[in-house]
């Protein structure tokens, strides 16, 4: 030690004490320094806490949001009542990495005696392979995944799938449509909202009412058996609206079978399908005649003898041979009247009617399959013969139903719709006056308690129809007579209609019953006279004395028989 | 500034930083804590959700109307409601009223109407 604390050392006490002075001073100033930056720390931090724990505290909530409550990938597609018609179940599959099966004996024979349809053939070959992964069962439910597990089997996991699920199995097949295995909807509502429905938390609610539509399935599938027919199609409409609370096309398919479906069963003949509507058509004859002003309610036409058009020979299928008045033509479905009549009024007017009803071009609609409706390029006075019966014009099922819609529902035409409420935009246009709607109410409902249509009454309910009997073309020309669609359109309650109906039959064939008959008035109409007796009390619609007086008052209509040579 | 008051600062800062110190380390551990709770109901949400999710779709597969239709033709045997069992409201006192027997009905209805008590 050189510099030993006790060694005498001459000492200059004046550096020293400077020296201390200036060091001391330093060291303070540093200090104080350090101490305010600390200060100022503390209080940022201390600023902080309270703006986190005190000002702020609700962006706590903000950020609890950010985690996830639900996992389910597609958006539901509901009802009008809020019933689901399809969504997106997670599921597991159970699959195997056979190297890390222990004993494949023991593992085929345990889950063969598991799944009866699971061989111990396939699962052993499965299972001895080199792969690293191999699908033992998709889609478990929850017991038969319970069950796997209970093996207790190394080497078998499980995978989380999703997949599309219809609880109302065919019940809504072709509105809804379907999807493929990887969750893109591929027909129907499932295809038309196919992006809306991917993002999260997005449900479609259509106007269906799944009530409604399996009363309406329910008496079509019966009547399609009943009377052997190779198709049928039906829809119910909101006068209203224009909102399908109800739509069947049969042949149909299980949207919930993972097999594709054969090309006639997913064909949607309510949309799609495009077809020549016979005697219905009449109806929109009648309705263009009488707005037009060319003729009253009090007019009639001979339709005594067989009226030549061109090359064309018209005749009536339930012939009266005499002068028929105008509701007359109406309730027994004369072709002759309608053709006269069709033609007082020109080709020109009526094919402007035609074009202003819609019936022209595609119908808009939240579907991909619409069908386009097929028009003469020549619209001459053959063209307009046959079309005033519903000939040469060729239409949807939907088209034809909404274009009565706006007959009942005092003229206006609206687009049909599939969605809850429809499309608030969606234009709307008068094509004939409230006059002449209120006389088509009246000529309906004649039409189905005297005329054609009487089968298609349902007591109390005040139905209003036509019938009609297309026969179907084949190659150029028409086929046989007992190769027909025949079709009902109808509308309750006539004095305020609130739904519109249509049923169509593919080939009905004649059955004791009906007399050998297989025409609109003895199949179609029947089936559609059950559907309103059975849905009426169900939407409300109260039965009325159709004999009082006030109901009369409304819908009460003369069908002089006029005396002329 | 005397160096007395200096140490005093020094010890006060050692002594809240010391106390800060700890207090958030137990706020951490609790946010760590409230966080793991956290994450374990929204697992139970995600779980309750999926549930209801397949309860809904099976309550909907339930109620097919098909399958309603098929339980009642094997159990009840109801049949549709036809026109003439069906009544308004409006209507119901004059449909009891019109009746031809004097019996009671007629008499409740008839004393309601005038707002009486019927005794």
């Amino acid at each position: 030690m050189i510099y030993g604390a006790s060694t005498s050392w001459p000492r200059d006490d004046r550096l020293f004490q400077s020296l201390e002075t200036t060091e001391t001073r330093q060291a303070h100033q540093r200090s104080i320094v350090l101490l305010i930056g600390i200060i100022i720390g503390f209080i940022f931090v201390i600023g902080k806490i309270t703006h986190l724990m005190v000002l702020h505290s609700a962006e706590e909530g903000r950020h609890a949001k950010r985690f996830p409550t639900t996992l389910i990938g597609r958006g539901n597609i509901l009802d009008r009542n809020g019933n689901i018609l399809a969504t997106t179940l997670t599921t597991s599959s159970a699959y195997a990495n056979p190297k890390d099966i222990l004993n494949v004996e023991e593992a085929a024979v345990k889950l063969s005696t598991l799944f009866p349809n699971l061989s111990y053939q396939s699962l052993f070959e499965k299972l001895s392979t080199s792969k690293t992964f191999v699908w033992i069962k998709r889609n478990l439910t929850p017991q038969q995944q319970e069950a796997i597990n209970g093996l207790g089997l190394p080497g078998v996991y499980f995978q989380r799938e999703e997949k599309r699920v219809y609880p109302y199995d065919k019940l809504t097949a072709h509105v809804v449509g379907f999807t493929d295995v990887d969750n893109n909807g591929i027909s129907g509502i499932e295809k038309y909202f196919d992006q809306s429905l991917r993002e999260n938390d997005s449900s479609v609610h259509l106007s269906l009412d799944v009530r409604v539509q399996h009363i309406l399935y329910d008496e079509l599938a019966n009547g399609m058996e009943k009377f052997k027919a190779i198709g049928a199609s039906g829809i119910i409409l909101d006068t209203e609206t224009s909102e399908v609370i109800a739509m069947v096309s049969l042949p149909d398919f299980d949207p919930n079978q993972s097999l594709k479906p054969d090309g006639n069963a997913i064909f949607n003949s309510s949309t799609l399908g495009i077809y020549e509507m016979g005697s219905v058509f009449k109806i929109f004859t009648l309705a263009m005649a009488l707005d037009s002003g060319k003729i009253n309610l009090n007019s009639g036409y001979d339709t005594s003898k067989e009226f030549k058009v061109g090359k064309y020979k018209i005749k009536d299928f339930y012939a009266k041979n005499r002068w028929l008045s105008v509701p007359e033509i109406f309730m027994y479905s004369s072709n002759i009247g309608s053709v006269k009549m069709a033609l007082d009024v020109g080709p020109e007017k009526q094919r402007e009617f035609l074009e202003k009803m819609g019936l022209l071009k595609p119908m808009p609609l939240e579907l991909p399959e619409t069908g386009k409706p097929l028009a003469p390029t020549r619209w001459g006075d053959v063209g307009a013969a046959t079309i005033s019966y519903g000939y040469g014009v060729a239409i949807s099922p939907l088209q034809m139903i909404n274009g009565v819609a706006s007959m009942v529902n005092g003229g206006i035409l609206r687009n049909p719709t599939l969605i809850l409420g429809g499309s608030k935009d969606s234009p709307e246009h008068r094509v004939i006056s409230s006059n002449t709607s209120e006389k088509m109410r009246r000529l309906m409902h004649l039409s189905v308690k005297e005329g054609t249509g009487k089968k298609g009454d349902a007591d109390g309910y005040l139905v209003g129809g036509k019938t009609g009997t297309a026969n179907k073309t084949s190659g150029k020309g028409y086929v046989s007579k007992n190769c027909h669609r025949a079709l009902f359109v109808g509308a309750f309650p006539m004095i305020k209609p609130r739904y519109v109906i249509l049923i169509m039959l593919d080939e009905p064939k004649g059955i004791k019953e009906t007399f050998g008959f297989s025409t609109g008035g003895w199949t179609s109409a029947p089936i559609a006279g059950n559907i309103i007796k059975r849905i009426s009390p169900l939407v409300g619609i109260l039965p009325m004395d159709e004999k009082s007086s006030a109901i009369q008052s409304v819908l009460h209509i003369g069908h002089p028989k006029i005396d002329k040579e | 500034m005397t160096s007395s008051v200096l140490r005093n600062i020094t010890a006060l800062t050692f002594l809240l930083s010391t106390f800060l110190g700890g207090v958030i380390y137990h706020i951490k551990h609790q946010v760590l804590d409230l966080e793991q709770r956290m994450q374990g109901i929204n697992r139970q949400i995600i779980n309750t959700n999926e549930t209801i999710h397949i309860l809904k779709a099976e309550w909907g597969y339930l109620n097919q109307p098909k399958r309603l239709q098929g339980l009642n033709n094997k159990h009840l045997q109801l049949r549709s409601i036809a026109h003439y069992q069906v009544a308004s409201y409006q209507t119901f006192p004059t449909l009891v009223a019109s009746r031809q027997h004097k019996g009671p009905d007629r008499i409740i209805v008839a004393r309601k109407k005038e707002g009486s008590i019927a005794t």
